[in-house]
Formats: C-alpha cells, sequence, structure tokens
C-alpha cells in the first residue's frame, strides 16, 4: 500500500478478532468459498453477461436483433469511452470524480471554437484539448500534495461546472458545422456508429499499451505498490500524470460524442458518468484498491451495464424495481473484490 | 363616435397601467436584499427565470444575489440559512425537495425574513411559513398536454412516456394532471411503458430508442420536457419510425422549431420570464406587507401549430 496517503475505503480485515478475543469464523471466510469467489470475481462480468444474454433471448422477441443488439452498442459507446479512461486511472490507484463536469464543458468548449469558425478538426481539437488540460491539473493536485484524489477531483468537477456556467450564461447552444454532428449520429457502412468504432478501437489499444508496454505496466506497478516501482526505477509520478490526463481526454471524447449526438449543449451533459464510470470498471473485474484491471474487462463491464438496462427496458420493469436490480448487481461485485483483495 | 370613445378610454386604460406598473421606479425604491436559493442554473428555464429577475429586479430596488444547490436538498437548506445568517430582507426558495426545504423555511419565518416560494414550491407544512408561490401549476401543465394528446386521437391511443426524475415535484404532478385529463376526457389511453430519462435528452435518446424497438406500433409520446421530448423525436428519426405523434412541456425554443416542422405535435407553455418578473414583485410587496394570494400563477396552456405565432415569444 502506497505509504504517502490513506485509503478511505479499505474494508476491515477479516482476521479482526470479535469481541471476545476470538477469530470469527464465517463461512464466507472458508478457503473454499475464497477460492470461489476469487474465480468468480475474475469472471463475474463474463458471468452475468452471459446470464443475462439468456435472460433476454428467452424473455423478449426483440432483444437478440440485429438492431437491437446495434442500440445497446451505441446507448454504452459513450459510457465505455468514460469508463476505459477511468479504468487506467483505477489501476494507478486514483479516481476521477470530475469527468461528470468535464464532459458537460468540452461539449460547450467545443461548440463555442465552431461559433468562433472552427471546423470540425479544430473544434474537436479544442475539446480533447480542454479534457487534457483538466486532468493535468487533476494529475497535479493530486501527485503534488499526496491529498484523496476522490475529494481533489470532486474539488475539480466544481470548477469545470461552473466554468460551463459562465461560459455558456447559462443558454443552451447548437453546434454548427454538420460533420461533426456524424461523430455522433452517423454510422459506418450504414450499420455501426461511429461512437461504436470509437469505444472499441480505444479498448483495443489501451488493452494493448497496459498489458504490452512498459509504461502499461508502471501504471499497475503504481498502483500496487508506488514505493517499490520507485525503488526500481519507474517513473511513477509520470505513470500517475499520465492517467489523470488519459482519463481527462476520454472523458473530453464522450462530451464531443454526447454533444455530436444530441446537437445541443448542457453543462450537466455528463451527470452520472462519474460513478457509472467506476461502477463499469469495477464490474468488469477493475479493482478498487489498484494494480488490478483492463480495458477489455471494462468494455464487458459496460456491456453488462449496458445490457441490463436495455433488457429492464425491453421488459418495462417498473424504476424502483429497475433501481433494486443495478444496486444488487453493484454490491454483490464490490463485495467480492474486497474479499478476493485479502486473499 | 362610439369608437372613438373605446379608443380614448383604452388609451386611459393603458396609460393607468403604465403608471402602476412603473410607479416604483419614479418612487425611486429604497433597495432592499433578495436572497434567491434556485437550482440548476444551467438550465434554460432557471436562466430565463433569473432574466426575468434581473430585468424587474432596478425597477423594485431588488439587489438579488443567487444561490444554486445544483439538485442537492440539503445544501439548499444550508443555503437557505446563509441567507437568514446574512440577514437578507426577503427569500426566494425553488424547492429541491418539497418536504427537505421545510426546517429551513421554517427558521427563515422565526428570523421574521418573508420567504417566497418560486417556480418549485413546498408542501402543505412549508406553506405555514410562506407568503406565496409564484411558478407554473406543472399539474395544469400536464393537464393541458393529456387533454390535447386525448383530443388528437378522439380518446383512444396506446403512448410511450418520459419522464423526469422519479420523485420530483414537476415528475409527478404532470403525470398526475396528464391521467386526470385522460379521465375527464373519458379517453381510453393505453400507457405501454414509462421510463425516467432525468430531464435529459441525451438519456431520452438512449431510453427511447429501447422503448421504440419493443413497442414500434405506438401512437404517441408524452414527454415530461422538451428537452426529452426532442431526444425522443432523434431516436425515432435514427430509427426510422414515421407518424408518431410528440408531446412535451416547456416551450422551448428548439421544440417550437420542431412544432412548426411538424414534427411535434404540441407543448405546454412555461412562461419562465415571467416567473422571475412575478417574483420580484412578491417579494416587494411581501417586505411592504402587502396582501398576497397564496399562489401567483403564471399562464399555461397549449401550444401547437394553430397557434405557435401567438405564443413564440414566450419560447425560450
Amino acid at each position: 500500500m502506497p505509504p504517502e496517503r490513506s485509503n478511505s475505503m479499505t474494508t476491515p480485515s477479516f482476521t479482526k478478532a470479535s469481541s471476545f478475543g476470538k477469530p470469527f469464523p464465517r463461512f464466507w471466510h472458508s478457503e473454499h468459498f475464497l477460492k470461489l469467489a476469487r474465480t468468480l470475481r475474475d469472471h463475474t462480468a463474463v458471468f452475468l453477461l452471459v446470464v443475462f444474454i439468456v435472460v433476454g433471448a428467452f424473455s423478449s422477441d426483440v432483444f437478440l436483433t440485429p438492431r437491437n443488439l446495434l442500440n445497446i452498442m451505441w446507448a454504452v459507446s459513450v459510457l465505455g469511452v468514460v469508463a476505459l479512461g477511468q479504468t487506467v486511472l483505477l489501476v494507478t490507484r486514483n479516481f476521477d470524480m470530475s469527468v461528470a463536469s468535464v464532459i458537460g464543458l468540452v461539449g460547450i468548449v467545443t461548440v463555442l471554437a465552431q461559433l468562433a469558425g472552427l471546423g470540425l478538426v479544430g473544434s474537436v481539437a479544442v475539446g480533447l484539448l480542454t479534457g487534457a488540460v483538466f486532468g493535468l491539473i487533476n494529475g497535479l493536485l493530486v501527485v503534488t500534495t499526496g491529498a484523496n484524489p476522490f475529494l481533489i477531483t470532486l474539488g475539480t468537477n466544481a470548477l469545470a461546472y461552473a466554468a460551463s456556467l459562465s461560459l455558456t450564461h447559462s443558454k443552451t447552444l447548437y453546434t454548427t458545422v454538420p460533420a461533426f454532428n456524424e461523430i455522433g449520429r452517423g454510422k459506418i457502412f450504414g450499420v455501426v456508429n461511429h461512437s461504436v468504432i470509437i469505444f472499441i478501437g480505444l479498448a483495443l489499444a489501451l488493452e494493448f499499451v497496459m498489458s504490452r508496454t512498459v509504461f502499461g505496466r508502471s501504471l499497475y506497478v503504481t498502483g500496487l505498490n508506488a514505493t517499490v516501482g520507485r525503488l526500481s526505477g519507474l517513473n511513477i509520478r509520470g505513470a500517475q500524470f499520465a492517467a489523470f490526463i488519459l482519463c481527462g481526454v476520454t472523458a473530453a471524447l464522450a462530451g464531443i460524442i454526447i454533444t455530436a449526438r444530441t446537437g445541443s449543449t448542457v453543462g450537466t451533459a455528463g451527470a452520472g458518468y462519474d460513478f457509472d464510470s467506476i461502477i463499469a470498471s469495477v464490474l468488469g473485474g477493475t479493482s478498487l484498491f489498484g494494480g488490478r484491471g483492463g480495458a477489455l474487462r471494462t468494455v464487458v463491464g459496460v456491456l453488462v451495464l449496458g445490457v441490463l438496462n436495455n433488457l429492464l427496458i425491453l421488459l418495462n420493469v417498473p424504476i424502483d424495481s429497475q433501481q433494486i436490480a443495478k444496486g444488487l448487481v453493484f454490491l454483490a461485485v464490490v463485495w467480492a473484490d474486497s474479499l478476493v483483495r485479502h486473499v | 363616435m362610439q369608437s372613438r370613445k373605446r379608443i380614448t378610454a383604452l388609451i386611459a386604460a393603458a396609460l393607468s397601467a403604465s403608471v402602476a406598473y412603473l410607479s416604483p421606479a419614479w418612487a425611486d425604491p429604497k433597495p432592499f436584499s433578495l436572497c434567491v436559493v434556485h437550482n440548476m442554473a444551467d438550465h434554460p428555464s432557471i436562466a430565463a427565470i433569473v432574466n426575468g429577475m434581473n430585468d424587474e429586479a432596478p425597477l423594485f430596488g431588488a439587489k438579488i444575489t443567487y444561490f444554486d444547490p445544483a439538485f442537492d436538498p440539503q445544501k439548499q437548506v444550508s443555503m437557505i440559512e446563509d441567507c437568514i445568517a446574512r440577514k437578507s430582507d426577503v427569500i426566494a426558495v425553488n424547492a429541491v425537495d418539497p418536504a427537505a426545504v421545510v426546517p429551513a423555511l421554517k427558521k427563515a419565518a422565526e428570523a421574521g425574513i418573508p420567504v417566497i416560494m418560486h417556480n418549485a414550491d413546498t408542501n402543505e407544512a412549508g406553506r405555514a411559513y410562506t407568503k406565496t408561490f409564484v411558478g407554473v401549476k406543472s399539474y395544469d401543465q400536464g393537464y393541458s398536454m393529456g387533454s390535447r394528446l386525448a383530443k388528437d386521437f378522439g380518446g383512444k391511443a396506446s403512448i410511450l412516456v418520459l419522464t423526469g426524475k422519479p420523485g420530483q415535484t414537476d415528475t409527478v404532478n404532470r403525470w398526475a394532471g396528464a391521467e386526470a385529463a385522460f379521465q375527464d376526457a373519458h379517453a381510453n389511453i393505453k400507457v405501454l411503458a414509462s421510463e425516467p430519462a432525468d430531464w435529459s435528452k441525451d438519456k431520452a435518446l438512449t431510453v427511447m430508442q429501447d422503448m421504440i424497438t419493443r413497442y414500434p406500433k405506438v401512437d404517441a409520446i408524452l414527454a415530461e420536457d422538451d428537452g426529452m421530448a426532442l431526444g425522443a423525436l432523434q431516436a425515432l428519426k435514427a430509427a426510422g419510425v414515421e407518424n408518431v405523434k410528440i408531446y412535451g412541456v416547456g416551450a422551448y425554443k428548439e421544440a417550437c422549431d420542431a412544432i412548426k416542422r411538424h414534427e411535434m405535435q404540441a407543448t405546454a407553455l412555461h412562461p419562465s420570464y415571467l416567473v422571475g418578473v412575478y417574483t420580484v414583485r412578491a417579494a416587494y410587496d411581501a417586505l411592504h406587507g402587502r396582501y398576497l394570494p397564496r399562489e401567483i400563477l403564471a399562464p399555461t396552456g397549449a401550444i401547437d401549430a394553430s397557434n405557435l405565432a401567438q405564443f413564440e415569444s414566450e419560447c425560450w
């Protein structure tokens, strides 16, 4: 555990004594159960995905239609892009809560760039740069102060939201470059949405970088044990900076896709993406405690959420039951995650 | 002769009205502080309210400070407490949660500061501590869309519903109004599915894409706000579904344009600017101990292609 900051999310150790001073034996502390939990934990998302798809196939006649499956991909692509950035950050044992407002801000900045006369490439570049700058600020604050990234990024989240408000004077802005809207609405060969291609392409690229490059491995070491990493000559600070900037850029990409989809901006466009992206990553198998996870795992995690959302709507499940279903799935996964951590 | 008399009467009426309207400005009003705790300042509707307040404030001498709790009921309570601590002359509150705000309203009343509710009211318990509610009845908006929908389909239709955040005042009341209208019209309106899209255009777009996959043969979509109605419109276009009538609430500029293009059927008027204007006037009246009615309502009603020209100036 990196000594430089306390982790507010640690769970009590299992060997902790009961009030009688003896270890408290429980079924879920037994060797067998932990082994089962670890196997399940490593494959939770795949397991859930298969279950949901089977349920969907039998309970809805439209679920397996190509159009519905493409709809699911399209619906999750934005969350997917955000979650990929969040995954890289989680692996280094950091969080970014500012994505919620950076998404809205980037949409606004991008459209302002268009209103100022920039075209497709120019406005997108300005948008991505805005995300990178916020990532850099987050990285600087977290790395130099050693403060809790959760709280730091909640702070920058407020700043990004304030910037959105003052830039727009609370008005809705509309995109002016038709080619830009195609990022969110257009389809390759008239079948697959651009945003889906962006999501999958980004996932493959990140999976390669994270698993096959020195930089990628240094991300994991940063999350597992920063001191060991530093002593073995890895650039731990650099890895953290890069992860924050990357997360800012993916949030920016998501903001651009949302804005292109709706053709208009709103400062709260990213509301909910902060927690949802963390949920999707953790669901996929990336640990909240750093050092474990991967981009393709997150793709599966995002798909689980997407299929679940889609099914709940197709099956006409009332909203309160929808929330219960989502809550239970997440609690089960987080519980398994914290159990496995102590194995 | 008759017509000249009428014109004279009209001019006289107009003059006296403008005198009544402008008199505070002529009197060079004594400035008073107005603490506004609203919600979600980047929403165009709230922005229109703020514009109305800012335009009206100099006429009545109101010096306005704005606080935005951004949908957090607890933050709203502490912001109202800040207003009390600042010894504001009047406080205007747009309730995030009708019940959660009550203790703060009580505190303000005990401190002798008059409180005006605007845009979203408190509950029955909270009304004991407030002077009036300025706003548009979301129930009436839902009712006008419901009766419009029932009329358009001769009392028989199957519909999909997009609601706001579950539990919020507007979410509950707009739907209650629509349902009451269906009943009053003795209409057989079948709700195939109802999903929350949390007032978000993007969420409405993705949710409606799933709903329309399940129910491609729907007659109409009722959305509790125009942003969601526009998101639904886009989902229908993407899915290639046609001949579905879409109803919204709010009279967004973009929705009024869609009505003009016959892509949306109707929306309910929501004159936010007037809510801002009326709130400042009510604050002035409350401070000077004038009688205030329990409710001060800005008008609402259906806007469709036939009367759009008349109401277009109220689209924001």
